[in-house]
């Protein structure tokens, strides 16, 4: 997956749900991104914030988990992780690398107060067919998708990402000559306004950083999308059936619903608390093994379980569970005690 | 009264055993489509008296009606039209004396459920007689099953 910044500016929302600009579906945990996960905004200066949109699983920057809402400027070679690593596998699912996207473009195009810092020294800019830059450009992603490919632990990521970076600009270079020859003046040019402030490295980081405002491209590439194309199925499918047994089994066999406050019986048989309660007041009997009623425990495993998959269903559901949910609230009053403990245990468990 | 939570999960319980039973029927049970009203408060089951019985061939019809507070309510249900099977639990005007239609009732228990006990009780049947009590019954009791205070037959027929 490729996301360029191109002409357009746009904020693009990422997650699963439907109404996003790029929809990313887990084929290994359905519910490991949220709806709408994060948004990636480009700023007036050349630049994409990513925002996490209070992510069920977070979105991580380097390894770094961000803060809910506080936008983060992405900067070039920043590994961007949405959702977590599973436990049995050796990568996260959605790993991306932020890259910079050395362009031919001329930079007035992109505001004016940074105009003298991609122009050559004569004044003139390069301009190219913008057709075929991309078509080179896509060359140049294709080659990191290939070489990201290869890579199998985060760490080894990483490093070899830098590595990719490098070699994915000579080939452009290779392409196309004249950038080189651009970029050498824009070097040549700090060079002689700044003499002996930076060193080299700091000067070549220097041109990056300024390419980077000129053109800023994000290249999120997605590890999962080239396995398999049959083990993905296979995953998929496992994953729908887990969910549609799960359902199945979370469902209380009195209204047919997903258990909306699960009571537990002395019997192990399980309702809501709602659907045992009215049948009680009848016959204290488990309508399933009919034993005696004993006991009847609040069930809080198998409630975080249900919010669990609910969060993972259509907008529809869930707005008919809220419903459900306050319609039986107001007909047996809330326990406030028990719904902000069960808040704060949704909020620490994911 | 009338509580939108009760009303709610009573429309979800039906939805799901309507579509169970029109996806996989009993044998010989078809629910009869044009019986049923967007409530979904009143359905028509057909039946077939299953083969190898003494209802072989017959075919039989069973009214289900369900309250606002199914499924704690047990649905009320009678046979209905031409043939009223003969059986010594169904009285002549269609109620029938099943124990779990009334006080063995349970909120676990189904459409599906309470088919399968009528094809059940109708299968076992040695004799095909009447309710000693049918003349009685009938010109006494209420029209809906639920109202009467069964003393149900033992099983031995
Ligand atoms: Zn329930
Ligand atoms: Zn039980
Ligand atoms: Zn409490």
């Amino acid at each position: 997956m490729c996301i360029r910044r191109g002409e357009l500016l746009k904020i693009l929302v990422l997650g699963r749900g439907p109404e996003v600009d790029i929809r990313l579906v887990s084929h290994m945990s359905p519910l490991m991104l949220s709806r709408k996960h994060c948004t990636l905004t480009p700023t007036a200066d050349g630049f994409w914030n990513i925002i996490d949109n209070k992510s069920l699983n977070g979105v991580f920057v380097n390894g770094i988990h961000l803060e809910p809402l506080v936008p983060y400027t992405l900067i070039p070679d920043d590994i961007v992780q949405l959702g977590i690593r599973l436990q049995n596998k050796t990568d996260p699912e959605f790993q991306y690398i932020f890259l910079k996207e050395p362009s031919l473009t001329p930079c007035h195009e992109h505001g004016s107060n940074k105009q003298d810092w991609c122009q050559n020294k004569d004044g003139k800019t390069g301009k190219t067919d913008f057709v075929e830059e991309s078509s080179r450009v896509d060359h140049t992603i294709d080659h990191l998708a290939t070489h990201l490919q290869a890579t199998s632990s985060s760490q080894l990521l990483q490093k070899q990402t830098k590595k990719i970076l490098v070699k994915g600009q000579q080939d452009v270079g290779q392409n196309c000559p004249e950038i080189v020859e651009q970029c050498t003046n824009d070097k040549v040019n700090d060079g002689i306004a700044q003499p002996g402030v930076m060193n080299r490295s700091e000067c070549e980081e220097r041109d990056l950083h300024r390419l980077n405002l000129c053109w800023q491209c994000l290249v999120i590439y997605n590890r999962e999308s080239i396995l398999d194309p049959q083990a993905k199925t296979r995953q998929k499918e496992a994953a729908c059936h887990t969910m549609s047994v799960m359902e199945s089994e979370l469902q209380c066999s009195i209204c047919s619903e997903l258990f909306i406050k699960a009571m537990t019986l002395n019997c192990s048989h399980t309702f809501c608390s709602h659907c045992i309660n009215e049948w009680r007041n009848r016959k204290a009997e488990c309508p399933v093994c009919r034993k005696a009623v004993s006991t009847c425990t609040p069930s809080l495993a198998i409630n975080l379980c249900v919010e669990h998959i609910v969060l993972g269903m259509d907008e529809d559901i869930q707005q008919h569970r809220r419903e459900l949910l306050a319609a039986r609230t107001k007909k047996e009053g809330v326990c406030v005690p028990c719904i902000v403990f069960l808040f704060f245990k949704l909020y620490f468990l994911f | 009264m009338l509580c939108g939570a009760t009303m709610a999960s009573m429309q979800k319980r039906l939805q799901k055993e309507l579509l169970a039973l029109q996806r996989d029927p009993p044998p010989g049970m078809k629910v009869d489509e044009k019986s049923i009203q967007a409530s979904l408060t009143q359905w028509i089951v057909d039946m077939e008296g299953a083969s190898g019985t003494l209802y072989e061939g017959e075919r039989f019809q069973l009214l289900f009606k369900f309250s606002s507070r199914y499924p704690f309510d047990s649905p009320e249900v009678v046979f209905i039209g031409d043939n009223i099977p003969v059986h010594p639990h169904v009285y002549s005007n269609g109620h029938i004396c099943l124990s779990i239609l009334t006080e063995d009732w349970s909120p676990a228990l189904s459409v599906q459920s309470v088919c399968l006990s009528i094809v059940s009780m109708l299968s076992s049947c040695k004799d095909k007689k009447r309710p000693p009590d049918n003349a009685l019954y009938v010109r006494t009791c209420d029209k809906n099953p639920k109202k009467t205070k069964w003393w149900y037959h033992d099983d031995n027929c």
